[in-house]
């Protein structure tokens, strides 16, 4: 197999200039993670531990196998909001007792782990991960239930959580719920629908109403420990299926039942070489535009991502702007599309679908990497079918099978997003780069298109167009746009998984590609591959 | 003529005998008890018989099932080697009467000599210097006569074994109120090892240097003396390093000495390998102190100062040769010293340690002026059992000179692997190296001078084991990683978002040592922390599962790991520590109960003293264990009354069993 050559001038002013701005790029990125691990106020969590209590991400750490990664999912969700980074719970995959599980902590420093419209959507993400790759999931609990003044964006779709729980248990894709606080109203229904259920002596609080909430229905008097108290729940009400005494006796537990989970992967497993790259990732920053106007060649990404820079371009004299082809990242096959000149014209999205069919065929998993500005418009190209040709890729990313993984490490606006992958068209998993952006169409572009449209109207009603107001108007636009397509705003929203730092890509896509791996991996069958 | 030799021992004696009667193109026979039957000893022989039955007294002790193993076997001879019974005239008469060659004197020779009260009178009468002695009768009986006859030798006073050897049965009692205790343990002593309690008193020769003269005696008459050892540092009286020559002896002394024990050998006709023992006082004059009939454990700094093969010789005077001239005109040449690596912990008043012995590499070898030798009965994987002697090891050098014998001997017991049980290497290595030892001022007292607690602590400072302790967590990093199932190609301990440092807390000889890491994406470390520390100062290069390397302060060292469970072996220039590894989810409930005592170590009870109801005070004697012939009190840690008693006399018992629950005092009580 052919290895990419590299053309990266590390010397270079571009180079220089590319590696300075994402460098400040990352800076951003670490001080929002950082908000988001300090968790609540100072002192919050300083009241968490004076109750001896560990923090959400001590007791993920605590949970995984000793030295295996962990990659923690929508860590800037609810960034930008009024509600703290991360969106009071922390959450990722990692490995325990050797299996690769979904896990989860409510951080009950951040309005007592409470769930808030974002940490509902976060919560949703999650559970879609964990069907589609099988995940077994821990979900350590301590949560004070719904956010009540956001109660009305949650309670009705948040109901979805208990059926998605349910529903993963009835594929066979088990659930644990180690409880370590309260877990009251709402609450109570996730050990309620757990698969096994640990709860701590003295700690677990797991009630459909506390004592005030049963005051108020019937009367009643009660205390924690009759309507919830978890050797209650172990002795006499069944829903706790073990008893521990003391919370890292309860991470105990929790690693025995995942252990005993006999849980195995279904997927074909690595066949190929998992050599590092030739090419050294840390170029990586030099190599992504800082400007995003300027285009790099993927190849130079790929060689700094895929096994032994080892690449198999198809077509590569065919559709020139999309670069597509045969890799492995840590032994696992992939195709590869991935923009090269940002404009998809109708030969790239004619050879994007062929690709897809052919990955198809083999069961090949997919990584899109998108840089693009979108489908070409004009009238040579609509006149030539660029919708149709769009279409086509299109339907054939919507309709394809194999597991599709997608990294936005440049830009990935208007169409170009959906056939490439976006979001909407479920990817597994999608990444973003710090400099990457996305959008319905550029900043400048969008503002430009409102001020033509706004001058026509003003135009056809033949009154004066108010330049200077355009002008003002124009920049407020593009202001908002450029906001609302940065990476983060978007990874506050769910729209990616994260954002990644460009040197983890082989690290974080090969995880993904473990992950993917517990699913068997079939292509979509019906006609043979259009040679489009 | 030998054509098939049974060595009636077991460890590194039998292995010892075995090479030379290999040599001599003898076919050997072992024997072997139960725990023994995969020991290095039994599968090095031609032939195994089984000695059934876990202590000596049902094994190595039995005369009957000896002389039917040699007749089973088809030997013709039978070597004692040293202990067991290699001193017991009886054996010697039994092997004569089953028609076997007895590699050692006569049985009225090894009788004379056997009891030391007999061995004394005839040097005596032979104008061989000895010290006053008084005779205990049978029993111990205390009558007052004892009492003024012990007075009269001046206290402090010596309670021998006749019988005995290597310090068992030996006791120092101070004054007349402790005679009687003394008596009675020291006879309980040698009584169970020896099978005889007769026990004696001598005046207590202060600090005095002991020195012993190799004889060697044939049937055509010859006696020469193969010169002396000096076996002066002791513990607990008995030796744990020998050297040749001593350091005291003069060339002058050195003839007085050798005349004295030819005198003593040939006064008794003896035959064969046998060594003189004397004290040498402070004012320069000696006294005899008794013959071993046998082949000594410290006969290997003889060996190399002489160049002679003193098995060989044994082997060829009992079948009738005469000495060959090198014996008969003997050279000396350099300086050969020996220790005895023991099982066992000198600072916590030497505890024999039993159990696996997971790895044993001891760096041996021969160079232009130097020898390290090795003479071991233990290999990787041995059991140290608690039924005999816990020496695992002699390790003997021979240099040019005493200082670089020391020298030489000290870095080879430094570079030695010894995994899985304590031992007292570092006191060894101590030793080796203190200003006093190089200058040959050395008497019986040294390590009364020289707290063992204090010379034999880990070689390894707080510093050092912080340090081995990072290269331990490191290396358990690397062969968790080897061994994962999933991601195993990926960064270790990789995080998108990382918020604190893989950890691991050690137990160590020092206390407790956490260690924290993180490793950065291209697989070097990124942090280091010790004892919540950031540590930029210490730098890791190459890490894998066996070896991490380190630098700290501008030096590098390679640390060598390997792991037994929870246990991790640590070997680096700076020392060897054992570390054991806090468990993540220590299962509730395993944590013991305060005032719980443990069996301190495998061992048969031998007295329990209290029962459930009774008070007891702090360091009162609750249980005593025998193990490896000495017995071990188990002292309450705190005053209060004993709750539960788990134990009874005769029991068998693990290390850290609970033997007996105390319920310690509340804080307000009056005792």
């Amino acid at each position: 197999m052919p290895v990419l050559p590299s053309s990266a001038e590390p010397a270079s002013d571009r180079f220089r200039d590319n590696r300075e701005a994402m460098l400040a790029a990352l800076e951003v990125l670490e001080e929002q993670l950082a908000l988001g691990r300090a968790g609540g106020s100072e002192r919050s969590v300083a009241t968490h531990r004076s109750r001896g209590k560990l923090l959400a991400r001590e007791r993920i750490e605590l949970l995984l196998d000793r030295d295996a990664p962990f990659l923690e999912l929508a860590p800037l969700a609810a960034w930008g909001t009024e509600y703290q980074v991360g969106a009071s719970l922390v959450a990722g995959i990692g490995v325990v007792r050797g299996v690769e599980c979904l896990v989860s902590a409510n951080d009950p420093t951040v309005r007592g782990g409470s769930t808030n419209p974002y940490t509902m959507r976060k919560s949703a993400r999650l559970s879609d991960i964990a069907l589609e790759n099988r995940l077994p999931s821990v979900s350590m609990v301590e949560s004070g239930g719904a956010d009540l003044p956001t109660q009305a964006e949650i309670f009705i779709p948040g109901g979805r959580a208990f059926r998605d729980l349910t529903q993963r248990s009835a594929a066979a894709v088990p659930s644990v719920a180690l409880v370590f606080g309260t877990s009251t109203a709402g609450g109570a229904y996730v050990p309620g629908m757990s698969d096994y259920v640990v709860m701590i002596e003295g700690r677990s609080k797991v009630a459909l109403g506390g004592p005030p909430l049963v005051k108020m229905a019937t009367g009643e008097e009660s205390d924690d420990e009759e309507l919830g108290g978890a050797s209650m729940h172990a002795r006499t009400s069944g829903l706790a299926d073990f008893l521990a005494v003391d919370e890292t006796d309860a991470v105990r537990l929790g690693r025995d039942i995942v252990g005993r989970l006999n849980h195995r992967k279904g997927g074909p497993g690595p066949t190929l070489a998992a050599d590092a790259p030739v090419h050294d990732p840390e170029e990586l920053l030099g190599i992504a535009s800082g400007d995003l106007r300027v285009p790099f060649d993927p190849r130079e990404v790929l060689g700094r991502v895929v096994d032994g820079s080892r690449f198999d371009e198809f077509k590569p004299l065919y559709g020139a702007g999309l670069v597509t082809g045969w890799a492995s990242i840590c032994g696992y096959p992939i195709g590869v599309l991935a923009n090269h000149r940002g404009v998809l014209f109708s030969e790239e999205a004619r050879k994007a679908t062929q690709f897809i069919q052919l990955a198809n065929q083999a069961d090949t998993p997919l990584l899109f990497l998108q840089n693009t500005t979108g489908y070409m418009v004009g009238k040579e190209y609509e006149q030539k079918g660029i919708i149709k040709d769009g279409a086509m890729m299109i339907n054939a990313v919507s309709n394809s099978s194999v597991p599709h993984l997608t990294v936005n490490i440049g830009a990935s606006y208007g169409a170009g997003n959906y056939g490439m992958c976006g979001r909407a068209y479920n990817p597994r998993f999608l990444f973003a780069w710090p400099n990457a952006r996305s959008s319905v169409m550029g900043p400048a572009q969008l503002a430009g298109v409102l001020s033509i449209v706004s001058r026509q109207s003003a135009q056809r009603k033949g009154v004066p167009f108010d330049e200077e107001a355009d002008a003002t108007l124009r920049a407020m636009v593009e202001a908002q746009i450029e906001a609302e397509s940065m990476p983060m705003f978007l990874s506050a929203r769910l729209y990616d998984d994260g954002i990644i730092d460009p040197r983890d890509t082989r690290t974080v896509l090969g995880l993904c590609l473990s992950v993917i791996d517990t699913t068997p991996i079939e292509g979509t069958r019906g006609y043979g591959v259009f040679r489009t | 003529m030998i054509t098939k030799l049974l060595v009636a021992n077991r460890g590194e004696i039998a292995r010892r005998v075995f090479r030379t009667a290999r040599a001599m193109g003898m076919a050997t026979v072992a024997v072997a008890s139960d725990p023994d039957l995969g020991a290095p000893h039994a599968a090095e022989a031609d032939e195994l018989v089984r000695l059934p039955g876990s202590t000596p007294a049902e094994t190595y002790l039995r005369i009957d099932a000896l002389v039917a193993a040699a007749l089973a076997s088809g030997a013709d001879a039978v070597h004692p080697g040293y202990g067991f019974l290699s001193e017991q005239a009886d054996f010697a008469r039994a092997c004569a009467g089953a028609g076997l060659l007895f590699v050692g004197p006569s049985p009225e020779v090894i009788e004379a000599m056997g009891s030391k009260l007999a061995a004394k009178a005839a040097m005596a009468a032979a104008g061989v210097p000895v010290l006053p002695t008084v005779e205990v009768p049978p029993g111990g009986d205390l009558g007052a006569e004892l009492e003024r006859a012990a007075a009269g030798l001046g206290w402090p006073v010596l309670v021998k074994a006749s019988a005995g050897g290597g310090g068992r049965g030996m006791r120092i009692v101070e004054g007349p109120g402790d005679l009687a205790e003394a008596l009675a343990s020291a006879g309980r002593e040698a009584s169970s090892a020896f099978g005889d309690g007769t026990v004696f008193l001598e005046p207590y020769v202060d600090r005095p240097r002991h020195i012993e003269v190799q004889v060697f005696g044939d049937h055509q008459g010859n006696v020469v003396h193969l010169f002396e050892r000096e076996c002066s540092i002791q513990r607990r009286h008995q030796k744990i390093l020998e050297e040749c020559p001593s350091p005291a002896v003069s060339e002058d002394l050195r003839a007085e000495l050798g005349a004295a024990a030819v005198t003593a050998a040939r006064t008794i006709g003896y035959v064969g390998a046998g060594t003189v023992e004397f004290l040498l006082l402070p004012d320069g004059r000696f006294a005899f102190l008794e013959v071993n009939t046998r082949l000594q454990v410290e006969h290997p700094v003889t060996e190399l100062v002489t160049g002679l093969d003193l098995v060989r010789l044994q082997l060829e005077v009992a079948q009738g040769l005469p000495l060959p001239a090198e014996a008969l005109e003997p050279t000396r040449t350099g300086h050969a010293i020996e220790v005895r690596l023991y099982a066992e912990d000198p600072t916590r008043s030497w505890q024999p340690s039993a159990g696996t012995l997971h790895r044993f590499q001891v760096p041996e070898g021969v160079s232009l002026t130097t020898t390290v030798r090795v003479d071991s009965g233990v290999e990787d994987g041995s059991e140290i059992s608690v039924f005999y002697d816990p020496m695992l090891a002699k390790v003997i050098a021979h240099a040019p000179t005493r200082s670089e014998a020391a020298r030489v001997l000290g870095r080879a017991l430094a570079g030695a692997l010894v995994h899985g049980v304590t031992t007292n290497r570092d006191l060894l290595v101590a030793i080796l190296g203190e200003p006093e030892f190089l200058a040959g001022e050395i008497d019986t007292g040294y390590l009364v001078r020289h707290d063992p607690a204090e010379l034999g602590r880990p070689r390894a400072d707080a510093g050092a084991v912080r340090r081995q302790a990072l290269a331990a967590a490191l290396a358990g990093q690397a062969a968790r990683r080897s061994e994962a199932g999933v991601w195993a190609g990926l960064p270790s301990g990789w995080r998108n978002n990382p918020s604190q440092l893989q950890e691991t807390t050690f137990e160590g000889p020092h206390g407790p040592v956490a260690v924290g890491y993180r490793f950065d994406r291209t697989g070097g470390v990124a942090v280091v922390a010790v004892d919540g520390e950031d540590r930029p100062d210490l730098l890791v290069g190459e890490v894998t599962p066996d070896e991490v390397v380190l630098e700290a302060g501008g030096v590098r060292r390679r640390y060598r790991v390997s792991r037994q469970g929870d246990r991790a072996f640590v070997d680096s220039p700076e020392g060897s520590s054992t570390l054991v590894e806090a468990d993540r989810f220590p299962l509730p409930g395993s944590q013991l109960a305060a005032g719980a005592l443990v069996a301190p170590l495998p061992g048969t009870v031998v007295r329990v003293a209290l029962s459930p109801g009774d008070r007891v005070e702090v360091g009162q004697t609750v249980v005593a264990i025998e193990a490896m012939k000495m017995e071990h009190d188990v002292r309450a840690t705190e005053g209060g009354q004993v709750v539960e008693v788990q134990v009874s006399v005769g029991d068998q018992v693990e290390a850290g069993r609970l033997l007996v629950l105390v319920e310690a005092d509340g804080p307000g009580e009056e005792p």
